[in-house]
């Protein structure tokens, strides 16, 4: 289906041929009459002028077909006149699925086209988590000079590219709770584990394989080792997806919500792995909320969650999230793993609001501060200062910075830095 | 900074001006309104505005009339007519295609455009002025006014 339509270009060029009609009259002068009748033959063409057919159609290459998450695609556009008449004017832009990013080249052309001829664009995008579909490609085409238009659609194949995960899974030391089930989350706290805890004396009922053998040898007391008992723990991943975290350090780089939705879906994979349940819940304007499970298809429904719900990518709605409602949902002293970049005052009020609610709460922080310009400057260092003051409060802050991989941050935060 | 698209639309706005400017200009006052016209084309791309490029397109056109009103010739009118139109009609296509098309590649576009426009127009001013220059029993010019509102009557009833 294709609509045509005026540009007005020309508007007002009868009016001005009337005028120098006018005036012509009026001052006896035949060379502005005259003027007149031109811009009365230029308005006829504005009239008269029909729009060339859009008879184009359009191939579309993905390479690589199977990328890896993170990594860019190219996609070549290559758009063909298949009409009999030369298209003076055609515009065309590329349906780009709105979860990516074209980060090299335009999406977009402006070209003439003689019959079968055909010239291609080539743009990369990134940032898509999943599958992505393009959207047909708009086209327009005008005549000469540009006073009619017609629009249409055209769908190009192949239209789909996917972003396959690599399932990463990431763990974060997660700060000791009230204790419950045994598990992988160190309590200060002596009894069964693996990690060495203290010595005590034995009692009566130790098991044998706790007796402290060496120790008996020496001396001839028997006493029993107690090793740091773990636990799991039931967490919740809050990801900042509000506007105020649609951050990046350059227009080309990740956002800081793709980051953090990013490793959102790493924890998602990696905590059930330790016996942690695990739910997901966004801090933005449109909510959403996974309640904790450690099931397999619960991790699938959390990582289709993150991956595809409007509440996990950027936002333009402005509207402060409902912090009282998040709050309520979290199972009484579940663990909170916190993924913003703490770029505003409200995320630092919500993480201490979390911890003032009996959570032990834990924060990812990825960094989309730059340093080009003073204002950026001053950004990173408020940034900073916030951090320091989570740290101070006795909240667990990890810094992920733009360069870092998550691996690297998760390893240096088991290593206690932070 | 005039946006690389639509570079060769703007370029060849400003130059259709500088024809009305060098054309229309015959005395001080024609000369002022064709300068103010060409300074604002050149600002209306710059901070890409339609109204200040019609504003534009309006002072070249005055500048025509006082040129014609001052005994400008016949070919020197439809001439700077000419440039007048052609001067709007680039000064809009380039703000046009830089909205439609940001940093895109468009330059095939912009010089069909040029080319194409300028063939039409100047086509229609050569059809003109050759019109004119047939000794036909010559016209009184309330008799070719009758003929141009005439014509205009029957563009207005052609489709819209």
């Amino acid at each position: 289906m294709s609509e045509t339509h005026r540009t007005g270009r020309w508007f007002g060029l009868a009016g001005a041929a009337l005028i120098a009609v006018g005036v012509g009259l009026v001052g006896q002068v035949p060379s502005l009459v005259l003027l007149g009748g031109l811009g009365v033959t230029l308005s006829a063409y504005d009239r008269v002028a029909v729009p060339p057919a859009a008879n184009v159609s359009i191939q579309r290459s993905i390479t690589p077909t199977d990328p890896a998450l993170g990594e860019r695609v190219t996609v070549a556009l290559t758009v063909r006149n298949d009409g009999s008449r030369t298209i003076p004017d055609l515009r065309l832009a590329d349906g780009v699925p709105d979860s990516v990013r074209v980060v090299e080249g335009s999406a977009s052309l402006g070209t003439a086209l003689r019959p079968g001829a055909s010239t291609t664009i080539t743009y990369e995008i990134t940032g898509g988590t999943d599958r992505c579909v393009f959207d047909p490609a708009t086209v327009v085409v005008r005549d000469v000079v540009g006073v009619v238009a017609r629009r249409t659609r055209v769908t190009a194949e192949p239209d789909t590219v996917t972003w396959e995960q690599p399932a990463s899974s990431a763990l974060l030391p997660l700060v000791p709770a009230v204790a419950r089930r045994p598990g992988t989350v160190p309590v200060d706290e002596g009894g069964e584990g693996v990690s060495f805890y203290a010595v005590r004396e034995h009692r009566s009922n130790d098991p044998l394989s706790r007796v402290d053998w060496n120790q008996y040898a020496r001396t001839g007391d028997l006493r029993t080792v107690e090793f740091r008992r773990e636990q799991s723990a039931t967490v919740v991943v809050v990801v900042d997806a509000r506007s105020a975290a649609a951050l990046a350090p350059r227009p080309d780089a990740e956002t800081a919500i793709e980051r953090s939705t990013m490793a959102a879906v790493a924890l998602v994979e990696g905590l059930p792995e330790d016996g942690h349940e695990v739910g997901v819940a966004a801090y933005s304007p449109h909510g959403a909320w996974l309640a904790p499970g450690t099931s397999a298809a619960h991790q699938q429904q959390a990582r289709d969650l993150l991956r595809t719900d409007r509440a996990f990518a950027a936002t333009s709605v402005t509207r402060t999230p409902d912090t009282t409602k998040l709050i309520a949902q979290l199972p009484t002293a579940a663990n909170v793993v916190f993924l913003g970049p703490l770029c505003d005052d409200d995320s630092e009020a919500l993480v201490r609001r979390l911890a003032a609610s009996g959570h032990p709460v834990t924060v990812l922080s990825p960094d989309p501060t730059a340093t080009d310009t003073a204002g950026h400057r001053l950004a990173r260092l408020e940034r900073r200062e916030r951090l320091r003051r989570l740290r101070a409060a006795g909240i667990a802050v990890h810094d992920w910075p733009a360069t870092e991989p998550l691996e690297q941050v998760t390893e240096r935060a088991w290593r206690g830095g932070q | 900074m005039i946006p690389r698209t639509g570079a060769v639309c703007g370029g060849a706005a400003l130059a259709a001006g500088v024809v009305t400017l060098f054309v229309a200009g015959i005395s001080a006052v024609s000369t002022a309104a064709a300068l103010v016209g060409v300074v604002l084309l050149a600002g209306g791309q710059l901070i890409q505005s339609g109204r200040l490029i019609d504003g534009a397109s309006a002072s070249l056109f005055l500048a025509l009339l006082v040129a014609a009103l001052q005994g400008a010739t016949t070919t020197t009118v439809l001439v700077a007519g000419g440039a007048t139109v052609l001067a709007w009609t680039f000064a809009h296509a380039a703000v046009d295609l830089y909205a439609d098309l940001g940093t895109a590649p468009g330059t095939p576009v912009e010089l069909t455009h040029v080319a194409g426009t300028t063939g039409l127009v100047g086509g229609a001013v050569v059809v003109t002025t050759l019109l004119f220059q047939l000794d036909v029993p010559p016209l009184s010019p309330l008799a070719l006014a009758s003929v141009v509102l005439g014509a205009i009557a029957l563009t207005a009833a052609l489709r819209r």
